[in-house]
């Protein structure tokens, strides 16, 4: 079919509304929210937002039939390039299936529709004593469909765990255009676990189109406090200390000097602007214990030399001591136009000598690097400060990129801990998977998607095109045994 | 069936070989853990090497500070509990024979106590994989930090497999702290309708206990919730909990509270069921007390006598144990009831039974319905079918 | 020519001639997406070209030459655009996207062949009716004439409106005030006053909104301001800044500043959102301009929202205590715009008796924008119909605003649901419980009619 009868079948799927494919229109979907030089942008063949589960499958047998590959969207703020059609095709934007479906507060779920905000979900359960637990920074703009696409994270995501951990059953759209449920209000139905399959797998087995979501119950008491030590390797230590104390806080993050001095001059949170390093840590729960838990957390950090630690239990002061950790990246935007977020993580006792090399290997670029991470779950965010439009500059960050995730794999890391793979990190993946490991990913992709149409280009390294998967698993067993290789 | 022969490899490639070996001459292969869950499943299609891991076994790295471990997969339960206990941490999962059952096996059956209710499953705790595939190939997923989204999620693939993907090697968790203090509150009431009331106000209450059991006892109801944290919350909590019960509450504490539940979980053991038919159910948790109360009726009708059932009301299970002997009319009576309940409930699993009760059945209950999916993975995983041929849901 | 070299020098890619969008401000949004669930056009369509982050990758785009600036799209998109500039106090980078909308409609208006009819009604509407006040005094009488006589029931009656395609601006046209407030006519002096402030009076706030210029100045001088509406002042300006047409803009913002300079530094009190927001980015409008840059600058430095000013200082406890609840709608002049959010809350809280209960998406635009929701009716009333809905919800009996095109919306489209509810502006409120013109008599201050209308 050529692409006018293909656009024509599409509007009359949809609706004339829900179709755009000028070329002016086109040019709004060639990006997410990655960083330019690390994702190239592409643009689609068409882009279509569907209202509907049947819109999407049947639109999904439309490029089925014609070959075209699918690329699902939630809001786009993605940071690996999920959501870019790298090589064309059609995107589905969920944006207008953003419906609340059902809230069940007798069985704390809630059904939801993939276009909804992930802050709205919390904000809408909010007055019932209820929370949606995974807490991306963007959640004021992502949406529960790219949450699960992603399986994102945020600061709480140390007590209460990320997206998988929060996601019962999911209406998918498959490949082949079957709408259909996996998992659901009951846990433990025999079968295989192709829930927690589809959390995390990038929109590349599944189009979802309803996901049904656990409610967090609001905890009774908060208090949060704010730890100042005279150097990261004394923060570090108080990680692993209040870790290694059986102590599970509800956050437990870090910035650096840079940070701060970014930070403070602007939001006036109180950080102290000497401070090596700062802790932000949080605990919460039923009020008596919570109190118990504080002064625990602040002994310890005492112990490992903290400086000061300010405990803030009344929800302005909480809030303001979040701020500066909230507007973190915006005050970084304020030093530099542009920062290149990492997103690595490494086992909690590695931090110390991570954070070093993070120094070194920014003195070797030149370039400004500034920490400002979950320190709980040892997932870092370097932020490396530049100016896209200086000469030279993407490919510098590039380079250092490159250093930093090879360090953070020697040490027993891993190179996404909720940005996710995409096109952005695909090339570094060799640097944790064998052939073999990567077969049997691409077993569960194949599965799902033998043509390879959903989100092609995306998590495999380049020129790891499903058809050669069984290929390379030959080969990968040649290599093995020896005695297969002729 | 009785495979014509084992096969004890020693390490992970040895596994792999060993599969690959098999899947060249066309055997089927019964992975083997400790052996307490050999009875789950349908009857496998063929069966001639039973693929012990008794041999892979250890701690294969632990960090206390990071509380991050890997163990490999033929590991005995309890013997990891010990090492990770003398660093006041512990896989926080309830395990009928810890002394038998394996790692592995945990993970390949997914099989979880009461604890689920408050603290989850192995599941939440898999952070990395390594298994061996009827390819001869060993391939990992996942790593050894806490968080992390580098690739498929295939831990969660391989947990709750049984063993038809490929075969678990080692596995990585992060550990948990052990708790402080424990308390168990217990009540006991006369209906289950009564039980599962006071079960639902501690449910909605700030007490969230680890876990919330009720069971039949003596014709009576025990309700029994599991308090864990400080020892100062915990007596709060406890205090608290009573007072929801709206009936004579007793309080274990320490010690005896840990006791009681493992003669509690061991009751579960599939290995120790000599005789007759367990089953586990479930459904919504607001719809479990009809379910229960109309399976409980079914039986009576069929005269299949119920000698335990275990509820878990929080999770919209039960666990009911059939008694009765093996005799052709016993069973029919058996299917019958199985028949009338499938369209009650979500799922209806056949956990354990002498073989002539699994005849003609999926234990499994209703096929899943995106069974298509399932077999295209089993295909792509294990395309002859050399693993466990037949015995997971839908004949997988 | 001078002319046309000095034209070259200003393109960037497809922009050329005057105010051409500034790169470095065009540069500074990195595409994270943050602004997209604050964007009221991105919420009511879902689509990207309609979002903030949208918009800028087409300017992006037409900067690096990749989009024609007469592409259809790029024209449908910055008139799609309400400039309610929620984007801007979201962006974690700092964008100010303002300025950079408003300059490329100012870059549409001048490539972009228009068809003469179009052309002829906007001279009239916004440059004939606006540049002269007296010329505005004399429309607006007229459709109070209109209002008063009994032709409005007819015309409503008979639906004339409807079929004039009039029916939505007939809905919006307010209640207007009995008499206007005409600069240098009026004045207010408390007993002992401790400061002095002139009243930006503004041309729709001067006529149709009068009385609640005038409630303004009897709050401000409860609190110990001498209040003055100096001559020579006009219109702000805001409209023609929205609508891309610059020079005329910038004719009434020199007009202006020269009226205030003649005022010394004391502050300049403005009441409605729209033209505060406007008058504080003379600084920003006039920048190119030698003469007039400086004093743009301190004059900018000068506006206060009535809201801004009065919170600064905790208020005279009013006298009456107002037992009702009410809401608060914020224009998106003031919370966006001017990131005024919390003295008019401050202020609401502190009337005795006063229950503030919050609505959702308080902030979220109330499709009213300026003349937005005359031209781009459908957007706009869904807008409004979300917005009356998420009031409702609230069971307040009144909504609170502090913006003239708020007050008309919110009007229009609580009359859409049936709902009579009053809307008022946050001084009305006060005023009200500071006893109203009556207070005048006791002797607090007085206002006066301060001689005839000089110049
Ligand atoms: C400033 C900023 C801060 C961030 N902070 C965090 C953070 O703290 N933690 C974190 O985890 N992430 C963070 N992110 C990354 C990003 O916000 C998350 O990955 C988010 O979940 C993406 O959601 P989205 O709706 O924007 O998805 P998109 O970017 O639109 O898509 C992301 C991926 O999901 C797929 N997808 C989208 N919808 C569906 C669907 N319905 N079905 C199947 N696949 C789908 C897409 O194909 C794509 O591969 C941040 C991003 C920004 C810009
Ligand atoms: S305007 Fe700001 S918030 Fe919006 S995409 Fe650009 S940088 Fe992000
Ligand atoms: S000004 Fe308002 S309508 Fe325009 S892009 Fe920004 S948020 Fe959207």
């Amino acid at each position: 079919m050529d692409r006018a009868s293909i656009i024509e079948r599409l509007e009359r799927i949809v609706g004339p509304g829900g179709v755009f494919h000028r070329p002016a229109d086109l040019l709004v979907y060639e990006y997410d929210g990655s960083v330019d030089g690390a994702v190239e942008t592409a643009r689609p063949t068409a882009v279509v937002l569907p209202t509907t589960a049947e819109q999407v499958a049947e639109v999904v047998r439309l490029a089925a039939a014609e070959g075209l590959p699918v690329v699902p969207r939630g809001a786009g703020t993605g940071l690996s390039g999920g959501a870019v059609a790298q090589s064309g095709g059609i995107i589905i934007a969920l944006t207008r299936m953003n419906r609340i479906l059902e809230i069940d507060r007798e069985d704390r779920v809630a059904l939801v529709e993939p276009g909804v905000i992930n802050l709205e979900l919390t904000e809408a359960v909010q007055p019932d004593g209820y929370f949606f637990a995974p807490d991306p920074s963007s959640q004021r703009a992502c949406t529960i469909g790219g949450n699960v696409a992603e399986n994102s994270g945020g600061p709480h995501c140390l007590k209460y765990g990320v997206t998988t951990n929060h996601i019962l059953g999911l209406e998918v759209v498959l490949p082949d255009g079957r709408i259909v449920w996996v998992g659901g209000r009951t846990a433990g139905q025999p079968g295989y676990d192709l829930t927690g399959a589809l959390v995390g797998s990038e929109g590349m087995l599944g189009i979802v189109t309803k996901a049904l979501v656990r409610l967090t119950p609001l905890p009774e008491a908060v208090t949060v406090m704010l730890a100042d030590f005279p150097d990261i390797d004394s923060a570090s230590h108080a990680v692993s200390r209040i870790i290694g104390a059986g102590i599970i806080p509800a956050a437990l993050e870090m910035m650096d000097n840079l940070t701060i001095q970014a930070v403070e001059p602007a939001y006036h949170a109180g950080y102290p602007m000497d401070a090596g390093a700062v802790l932000l840590i949080e605990v919460d729960g039923i009020a008596e214990d919570v109190a118990a838990t504080a002064a625990e957390v602040r002994e310890l950090c005492i112990e490992v030399g903290a400086r000061e630690v300010r405990v803030a239990s009344e929800k302005a002061e909480r809030e303001l001591l979040w701020k500066g950790r909230k507007m973190a990246l915006a005050a970084m935007g304020r030093l530099a136009p542009n920062y290149y977020l990492h997103d690595t993580v490494v086992p909690r006792t590695k931090l110390p000598a991570t954070l070093r090399r993070v120094g070194e290997i920014g003195n070797e670029f030149g370039l400004r690097i500034a920490n400002v991470f979950h320190a709980g779950d040892g997932n870092l965010h370097p932020l490396m400060l530049f100016d896209r439009h200086k000469k030279g500059d993407v490919e510098r960050i590039l380079l250092a990129s490159k250093e930093l995730i090879k360090y953070c794999v020697e040490v027993g890391g891993s190179l996404s801990g909720e940005h996710g793979i995409g096109t952005e990190k695909r090339g570094y993946m060799t640097l944790v998977f064998t052939a073999e490991d990567l077969a049997a990913m691409a077993g569960l992709k194949n599965s799902f998607d033998p043509r390879g149409l959903f989100n092609p280009e995306k998590v495999f390294p380049k020129g790891y095109v499903c058809g050669e998967v069984r290929a390379l698993r030959l080969q990968a067993m040649a290599q093995k045994h020896g005695i297969y290789a002729f | 069936m009785c495979p014509s022969a084992v096969v004890t490899p020693q390490t992970p490639t040895e596994v792999a070989e060993a599969l690959a070996d098999a899947a060249e001459r066309g055997l089927g292969v019964a992975p083997v853990g400790g052996g307490t869950a050999l009875a789950l499943g349908n009857p496998p299609e063929r069966l001639d090497v039973a693929l012990s891991l008794e041999r892979l076994t250890g701690i294969l790295a632990y960090e206390p500070t990071d509380l991050t471990l890997s163990v490999a997969a033929g590991s005995r339960f309890a013997d990891v509990q010990a090492v990770l206990a003398e660093h006041g941490q512990t896989l926080p999962i309830d395990v009928p024979e810890p002394e038998r059952a394996t790692i592995g096996g945990l993970i390949a059956t997914a099989l979880a106590g009461p604890r689920r209710y408050g603290l989850g499953t192995l599941r939440d705790l898999l952070i990395g994989i390594s298994v061996a595939h009827p390819t001869g190939a060993v391939s990992k997923a996942g790593g050894m930090v806490v968080k992390n989204v580098s690739g498929f999620d295939l831990m969660r693939l391989y947990h709750g497999s049984l063993g038809t993907l490929a075969v678990i090697v080692s596995a990585n968790f992060k550990v948990m702290p052990l708790p402080r203090f424990e308390s168990t509150i217990q009540a006991s009431y006369a209906t289950l309708s009564g039980a599962l009331a006071a079960a639902d106000r501690v449910r909605g209450s700030r007490v969230r206990p680890a876990a919330l059991e009720v069971a039949q006892t003596d014709g009576r109801w025990l309700l029994a919730a599991r308090i864990e944290g400080r020892e100062e919350t915990v007596r709060l909590l406890a205090r608290e909990c009573s007072d929801l019960l709206a009936a004579e509450a007793t309080t274990l504490d320490a010690g005896d509270s840990a006791a009681w539940w493992a003669g509690y979980i061991k009751e579960e053991s599939l290995a120790r069921h000599e005789r007759g038919v367990t089953v586990r159910l479930g459904t919504v948790s607001k719809r479990l007390g009809e379910v229960l109360t109309r399976a409980t009726e079914l039986a009576t009708e069929h005269e299949l006598p119920l000698e335990a059932i275990h509820v878990s009301p929080g999770l919209g299970a039960a666990l009911l144990k059939i008694g009765g002997e093996a005799d052709e009319a016993t069973v029919a009576r058996f299917h019958q009831w199985r028949e009338s309940l499938l369209g009650l409930t979500d799922y209806l699993t056949v956990m354990r039974a002498p073989v002539e009760f699994k005849r003609g059945i999926d234990v499994w209950g209703k096929p899943p319905a995106t069974l298509d999916v399932m077999r295209a993975l089993k295909q792509e995983f294990d395309p002859t079918r050399v693993l466990n041929p037949g015995r997971f849901a839908g004949g997988i | 020519m001078v002319v046309a070299e000095e034209a070259d020098l200003r393109r960037l890619g497809g922009f050329s001639g005057t105010d051409v969008p500034e790169p470095e401000l065009l540069r500074a949004c990195v595409h994270c997406g943050m602004c997209l669930s604050s964007c009221p056009t991105y919420r009511m369509t879902g689509q990207e070209m309609s979002s903030p982050r949208g918009r800028l990758w087409l300017m992006n785009a037409v900067a690096e030459g990749r989009l024609n600036l007469l592409d259809p799209v790029f024209d449908e998109q910055m008139y799609q655009c309400l400039n309610c500039r929620a984007c801007e106090a979201v962006c974690p980078s700092g964008v100010h996207y303002g300025p950079l909308v408003e300059a490329s409609r100012a870059q549409l208006e001048q490539h972009r062949p228009r068809p003469l009819w179009q052309r002829a009604v906007r001279k009239v509407a916004l440059g004939w009716l606006f540049d002269d006040l007296s010329r505005l005094r004399g429309v607006v009488g007229a459709i109070r004439l209109y209002q008063r006589t009994g032709l409005q029931t007819l015309a409503r009656r008979t639906g004339v409106l409807r079929v004039m395609g009039l029916a939505e601006v007939e809905a919006m046209t307010p209640h207007i005030s009995r008499r206007f407030l005409i600069p240098g006519t009026e004045r207010w002096r408390p007993q002992r006053p401790a400061a002095a402030v002139q009243l930006f009076n503004g041309c729709v706030m001067g006529t149709v909104f009068a009385d609640t210029n005038r409630a303004a100045a009897r709050v401000l001088a409860h609190n110990g301001n001498a209040v003055d509406v100096p001559v020579g002042q006009g219109c702000c300006g805001a409209l023609h800044v929205h609508s891309g047409m610059m020079e005329e803009a910038r004719r009434l913002a020199r007009r202006n500043i020269e009226a205030f300079e003649a005022t010394g530094d004391d502050p300049i009190i403005v009441t409605a959102a729209g033209c505060g927001a406007a008058l504080k980015e003379y600084s920003y409008l006039l920048k190119d301009d030698p003469e007039y840059a400086e004093r743009a600058k301190k004059f900018s430095e000068r506006i206060h929202d009535v809201t801004e000013y009065l919170a600064k200082r905790p208020l005279q406890e009013p006298p009456r205590r107002l037992e009702r609840t009410v809401t608060y709608q914020e224009p998106c002049h003031l919370a966006h715009a001017q990131r005024i959010t919390e003295q008019p809350r401050k202020l609401l809280k502190s009337i005795p008796g006063l229950q503030l209960k919050e609505m959702r998406e308080s902030s979220l635009c109330c499709g009213s924008a300026g003349i937005y929701n005359l031209i781009r009716r459908e957007m706009a009333n869904d807008l409004g119909d979300r917005k009356a809905q998420n009031i409702l919800a609230t069971d307040a009996q009144e909504v609170i605003t502090a913006n003239p095109g708020c007050a008309m919306q919110l009007r229009a489209c609580l009359d859409r649901k049936g709902n009579r509810m009053p809307v008022r502006h946050i001084v009305e409120v006060l005023d009200e419980a500071y006893g109203g013109e009556q207070a005048a008599r006791r002797g607090r201050w007085v206002a006066d009619r301060a001689g005839s209308e000089v110049g």
